[in-house]
């Protein structure tokens, strides 16, 4: 059975580039467009079983997203990835002390996104 | 030709000049000081023009390139998306074609070598009956052989016997001499049967021998369509390998156009805060926070990745 991935970015090309990467590896994939979004996915879908996210977007930014996703217990285990332009130390120690597993300044590369992906999920 | 346009800096010094004329002696500095905040209004408010001027035309840039690459990016990623959809089913209905071909012909070619091993093991248990004939013709030579040696026997005792009687036994010793006559021919055409059945026997092919031989070159034909096909199959996953890799470096470009685009508005961004902090210092603010520590020297770089 295919993983499933989920994918929050304001950026529609974004969420589509992820997503060819991802489905071509055999990934099902669900998109959000913002933190909020990203939120409601993650709380009313079980088959998440890893998420993709930028750090600025409208609504509720990747950080703050990553905040509230992790004070709850039931997602405590769930990889969050940012994939992002920021490349600040103090943004990415924010992540790192949120729950992020990982960090990719854009632009990604496929390969090294599908490995990563399988790797985590497959840890999960 | 018109004269190339000035920068914004000299053209404010040109009319700064033109609005302090005639120029202001030192000791006249207290009197002309109204003039001289006049002239530094009209500074400030040549920069503010300037700057806002020019962050305007980058900021219109910027959209003309977000907009232009966002439109290119969404059409590229979809063409790249349906062309690889395309070739993949293309490919996977060309696997299944050539599977449901290669099971065909398996299967014809099972029946035939079924229907053949029947056919000689029916060519088999013919030849065994033949040469079971042959076996019995032999078994039948070889009493005819013991037959004419008694009668050759017989005749030569007649003949003995009928030299006894003289002239009386000599119609008796020409019916011995025809017996052995006629014992030799029969030895002779048994001796023509056992040869002729002989060269029957010599002559039968091997015959398990010959199904062995067509059973093998069967299979070894079953196992070349069987490569082939697999060959056919291996040509057309590599050519969707080949597809995914293009498509893959297509998506790092476009993904590179992203990131850039990102970039330029975080560069539009930090325009419209230079103005904002320069308008304050116009308005004379002293005070400002400090501007955030870019941390330029440790960021990290794009296409990096680091798991924590």
């Amino acid at each position: 059975m295919s993983k499933t991935v989920l994918i929050v970015d304001d950026s529609a090309t974004i969420r589509q580039q992820v997503s060819m990467a991802l489905k071509q590896a055999g990934f099902a994939i669900v998109e959000a467009a913002d933190g909020r979004e990203g939120l409601n996915q993650i709380d009313s879908n079980r088959e998440i079983a890893m998420v993709v996210c930028d750090v600025n977007m409208p609504n509720m930014n990747g950080l703050e997203m990553i905040e509230q996703v992790k004070r709850k217990p039931e997602h405590k285990a769930l990889p969050i990835l940012m994939l992002t332009t920021e490349g600040q130390p103090s943004m990415v120690r924010r992540a790192k002390e949120a729950g992020a597993v990982g960090w990719i300044v854009k632009p990604f590369d496929a390969n090294q996104l599908v490995q990563t992906a399988r790797h985590l999920t497959k840890a999960g | 030709m018109s004269a190339p346009r000035q920068p914004w800096w000299r053209r404010l010094l040109r009319a700064s000049r033109q609005q302090a004329q005639p120029p202001v002696a030192e000791s006249q500095v207290p009197a002309a000081q109204p003039r001289l905040l006049e002239m530094g209004d009209i500074r400030a408010e040549l920069v503010k023009a300037e700057l806002a001027r020019g962050r305007a035309r980058v900021s219109e840039r910027v959209e003309g390139v977000k907009s232009l690459s966002e439109r290119e990016i969404l059409a590229c990623g979809q063409v790249l998306a349906t062309l690889v959809d395309e070739v993949r089913d293309q490919i996977d209905e060309a696997r299944h074609a050539m599977q449901a071909s290669s099971a065909r012909s398996e299967a014809l070619t099972s029946r035939f070598i079924s229907e053949m091993q029947q056919d000689l093991q029916t060519q088999e248990a013919a030849v065994g009956q033949v040469l079971q004939l042959a076996d019995g013709i032999e078994e039948a030579v070889h009493a005819i052989r013991r037959l004419t040696r008694h009668a050759e026997m017989l005749a030569l005792n007649s003949k003995i016997e009928a030299g006894r009687f003289g002239d009386q036994g000599k119609g008796f010793a020409v019916i011995a001499e025809n017996l052995r006559e006629l014992s030799r021919t029969i030895e002779t055409a048994a001796g023509q049967v056992d040869a002729s059945v002989g060269a029957v026997r010599e002559g039968l092919p091997p015959v398990s021998d010959c199904a062995s031989s067509m059973q093998n070159r069967t299979r070894a034909f079953i196992d070349h369509l069987a490569d082939q096909a697999r060959s056919q199959g291996d040509l057309g996953t590599n050519g969707l390998d080949v597809v995914i890799a293009l498509s893959n470096e297509a998506l790092s470009h476009l993904t590179f156009q992203d990131a850039a685009s990102q970039k330029l508005s975080t560069i539009a961004g930090v325009l419209e805060q230079v103005d904002a902090r320069i308008e304050r210092v116009l308005a004379g603010e002293t005070e400002l926070e400090d501007a955030p520590d870019d941390e330029t020297d440790d960021q990290q770089l794009p296409g990096q990745m680091i798991l924590f």
